[in-house]
């Protein structure tokens, strides 16, 4: 799950306390299920242990609501390297797709450019599915037409994200 | 360096009041598959039009073979996108009332070629994309797969350098749009011409080495697949 | 490109197309005849001939040259009822030539296949001539001394006939060259009928200019006044197609919605051919005025039988041509039908069947033909054929203006009952444009 560097790049505005990630999460996916709070207190333990963040203020008798956190270096050059790479083009991982396209645009981050590698990716992929025919079990077909059927949603998703995004960059 | 199959520099085209392409750069190598995509009204069918010579560019040069389109005379260009470019549009291409072989055999037989030898190789080539059969039929008495089957023999008959397909499987249902697309690739691949693509479908772009994606009459990106 | 390529790609195998290239070529040859009359006429000369053989206009030199002048007119009008045959189905033949060079055909090989396709038809309308010819010689020689207005056939016409098989040659192939269009891009849908008030005003200018000059300058000031009545007919009738087509666009009758988008639609041919009606019109209308004229005057009975014969004659030609005018018309509907079955067949599925196609087609052709037919026949009724070639002084006689108004209703009527018989002609058409065949893809 991309829960940890979602919130790095929550972290990436500048320091807050656990609440406001989860709110800002929140926020960014208002149609999706709510971020547990213990789900980001246990992540931003382990990104602390990785060194990707930081505390940088520990309020007295503080409780874990009480400490802010901001991104160090490594932290701030591992959100890139995730925002580069397109999601590999397997199954299930629209979620992954659409969790990065949102944390590119929220960041700052080139999201038209990722858009464009994660369209590449998925054409790749449909070609090689193209070029090797399904096995000729009663089975294989028809999990074929399901990979592309959702390879192509994917791509249309990711059609009109690019127009949308086109679209702001003009506006602004 | 090899010269490019196809190169555009800078093409503008206006319609009388909408800018269609706003300089429109891009290059073609030899035998390569090349998507051009973009949303509706973006200008890929007219940069399309634009290459095929069928529109005249407001600016910018057109290169076929390193041959500039503009710096030729008429009659030479003619010959030259008779020769070296082979079209398909959506539907509706073919001459109504003329066989389906004489309407393969056509781009020869205007230049100048007898009929008996343009027939041979427009049989050939209706049997290379699957429509033999109905050499005798003319336009009308076929599916809109068998016409656009005919189209893309009729493109290739003259051996061009490319060929450039302006949705091609826009008229077909996705099962005969898929063999459509299919036989095109082949029939560029069994060549080794160049093929320019215009699509909005997803599942034609990726039979692409290439897309470039247009907005707004600019290239807006350009990757490789 | 092959002789053969050539010939076999030049001619269209579509039913439209056939029956422009059949339309073109009874024009272009009915037009020959009447020239293979008019040169047989002038190749006899100045000396009298017998007028107990022959008609007074054949036997007396004097009346033999206006004799020829009309036979030379009936031939151009002719010829330009075959140029308007010719240009019908443009955006269908367009497509087609379109199709053409999208297989690659460079535009000089376009421009030489359809100089091909009219030579064929000029080339068939020149050889088919002489027969007409013959024809129409044998039927007149059967008639009345006095309407034996076309003399027997000689050898001489041979050589006169091959002069006229080369003349509609080369006027198919000039047609084919003045009517061709080089670009490639798509016309617009609906192109727009001009208004043409400069033509207007240069038509009005003439006609005064004819009219005032004619007892000075005769033949040039009729020609003047002629051209500027042609003018006037031609934009007023565009003015009239646009006004009424746009007022029916916007009607909730779905009859005469459609009647007037069509009548936008092919506008331009629509505005041509309501011209030459009325223009015909006009002539028939001023014939029969100086009909009215010699028998109201104390004539004998031989001038009365003299001149009815020569105004007979002349109205029923006009009156030929006012037919085939609205043939014309006609063909324009069928091949716009043709061009446009697929969105027609799509109305099927909204209960649009034959009857009611066929009323749309009536009202459009009823709307153009009718005021074109009643208006032309009415003013050339009132302005009369003294006035209207020039030299008329005469004080203005009230008694043209009932006959007139009765012209216009009698105008109108005919026109309506063409339109009628138009709509059962094309039934077949119509019955193809709405058949669900058309709703195919391409």
């Amino acid at each position: 799950m991309a829960t940890a560097e979602l919130v790095l790049g929550l972290l990436s505005g500048g320091p807050a306390h656990g609440y406001d990630v989860k709110r800002g999460h929140d926020a960014w996916f208002p149609d999706s299920r709510p971020l547990a709070f213990g789900q980001v207190y246990t992540t931003l333990g382990r990104l602390e242990r990785d060194g990707l963040v930081e505390v940088v203020e520990k309020t007295s008798g503080g409780g874990p609501d009480r400490t802010v956190y901001a991104l160090t270096g490594k932290g701030r050059d591992h959100l890139t390297d995730w925002l580069t790479d397109p999601v590999p083009p397997a199954w299930g991982n629209a979620d992954e797709i659409l969790r990065k396209l949102v944390a590119a645009v929220r960041t700052g981050g080139d999201a038209a450019a990722f858009v464009a590698r994660q369209r590449a990716s998925h054409l790749r992929r449909i070609r090689e599915l193209q070029d090797n025919p399904a096995e000729q079990d009663p089975t294989s077909p028809i999990v074929r037409d399901y990979i592309v059927a959702h390879l192509d949603a994917d791509l249309r998703w990711l059609d009109g994200a690019l127009d949308r995004i086109s679209q702001q960059e003009v506006s602004e | 360096m090899t010269t490019p199959a196809l190169e555009l520099t800078d093409i503008e085209y206006k319609y009388r009041r909408n800018v269609a392409l706003r300089g429109v750069s891009l290059q073609i190598n030899p035998g390569e598959i090349v998507a051009i995509t973009g949303a509706s009204g973006c200008g890929k069918s007219t940069l399309l039009h634009c290459a095929a010579g069928i529109l005249t560019p407001d600016a910018g040069a057109v290169r076929v073979n390193g041959q500039e389109l503009a710096s030729l005379s008429a009659d030479d260009r003619a010959a030259l996108r008779r020769t070296q470019i082979g079209v398909v549009l959506q539907f509706g291409q073919l001459v109504p009332d003329v066989k389906l072989v004489d309407n393969v055999a056509l781009p020869l037989l205007l230049a100048g070629h007898s009929r008996s030898e343009a027939h041979v190789q427009a049989l050939e080539w209706l049997k290379q994309v699957g429509i033999e059969g109905e050499a005798d039929a003319v336009p009308a008495e076929l599916s809109g797969g068998q016409n656009q089957r005919a189209a893309v023999a009729r493109a290739l008959v003259t051996g061009p350098s490319i060929v450039l397909a302006d949705e091609p499987t826009g008229s077909l249902d996705s099962r005969a749009g898929k063999e459509l697309l299919e036989v095109l690739v082949q029939a560029a691949r069994y060549r080794g011409t160049a093929l320019v693509m215009v699509t909005h479908d997803n599942l034609v772009a990726a039979s692409a080495t290439r897309e470039i994606r247009l907005r707004d009459g600019v290239v807006q990106h350009e990757v490789v697949l | 490109m092959t002789v053969e390529t050539m010939l076999q790609l030049a001619r269209s195998r579509t039913p439209a197309d056939r029956s422009r290239i059949r339309l073109t070529v009874a024009a272009l040859s009915l037009s020959g005849a009447f020239l293979l009359g008019a040169l047989r006429v002038l190749s006899l000369g100045g000396g009298t001939m017998s007028a107990d053989v022959y008609s007074n206009y054949v036997a007396e030199p004097g009346l033999r040259i206006g004799l020829s002048a009309i036979l030379v007119l009936l031939a151009a009008l002719t010829a330009g009822l075959a140029v308007q045959a010719f240009r019908l189905g443009t955006a269908a033949r367009e497509r087609r030539l379109t199709a053409l060079r999208l297989a690659g055909a460079s535009d000089k090989q376009v421009r030489r296949l359809s100089a091909t396709d009219a030579a064929t038809a000029g080339l068939a309308g020149g050889l088919i001539a002489g027969p007409v010819y013959l024809a129409l010689s044998l039927l007149l020689g059967a008639l009345p001394r006095v309407a034996r207005i076309l003399p027997g056939v000689q050898l001489l016409d041979l050589a006169a006939w091959l002069a006229v098989i080369v003349v509609t040659t080369a006027g198919g192939v000039l047609l084919a060259v003045l009517l061709h269009r080089d670009d490639l891009e798509p016309r617009a849908e609906h192109p727009p009928v001009r208004p043409g008030l400069p033509k207007l005003v240069v038509g009005v200018v003439l006609t005064v200019i004819g009219v005032v000059a004619a007892p000075w300058v005769g033949l040039i000031a009729a020609a003047m006044g002629l051209i500027g009545v042609a003018l006037i007919a031609h934009s007023t009738s565009a003015v009239w197609v646009q006004a009424v087509g746009r007022r029916l666009s916007s009607s909730g009758d779905p009859v005469q919605l459609l009647a007037g988008s069509r009548l936008i639609a092919e506008g331009r041919a629509s505005a041509r051919l309501g011209a030459l009606l009325g223009f015909c019109g006009l002539l028939v209308g001023a014939t029969l005025n100086a009909m009215t004229a010699v028998i109201r005057s104390d004539r004998s009975i031989d001038d009365l039988q003299f001149y009815g014969t020569g105004f007979g004659f002349a109205a029923l030609a006009l009156l030929l041509v006012a037919g085939t005018v609205l043939a014309a018309l006609v063909v324009g509907v069928a091949d716009q039908l043709v061009d446009q079955r697929r969105q027609l067949a799509s109305l099927t599925a909204f209960g649009v069947d034959v009857p009611f196609l066929r009323r749309v087609v009536q009202r459009q052709l009823a709307l153009v033909a009718a005021p074109a037919l009643g208006i032309g026949m009415a003013a050339g009724m009132l302005i009369s054929l003294g006035r209207l070639i020039g030299g008329t002084r005469e004080p203005y006689d009230p008694v043209y203006i009932p006959l007139a108004v009765a012209l216009l209703v009698i105008g109108g009527l005919l026109a309506l009952g063409g339109a009628a018989l138009a709509g059962l002609f094309l039934r077949n058409q119509l019955k193809d444009a709405l058949h669900p065949e058309n709703l195919r893809a391409a």
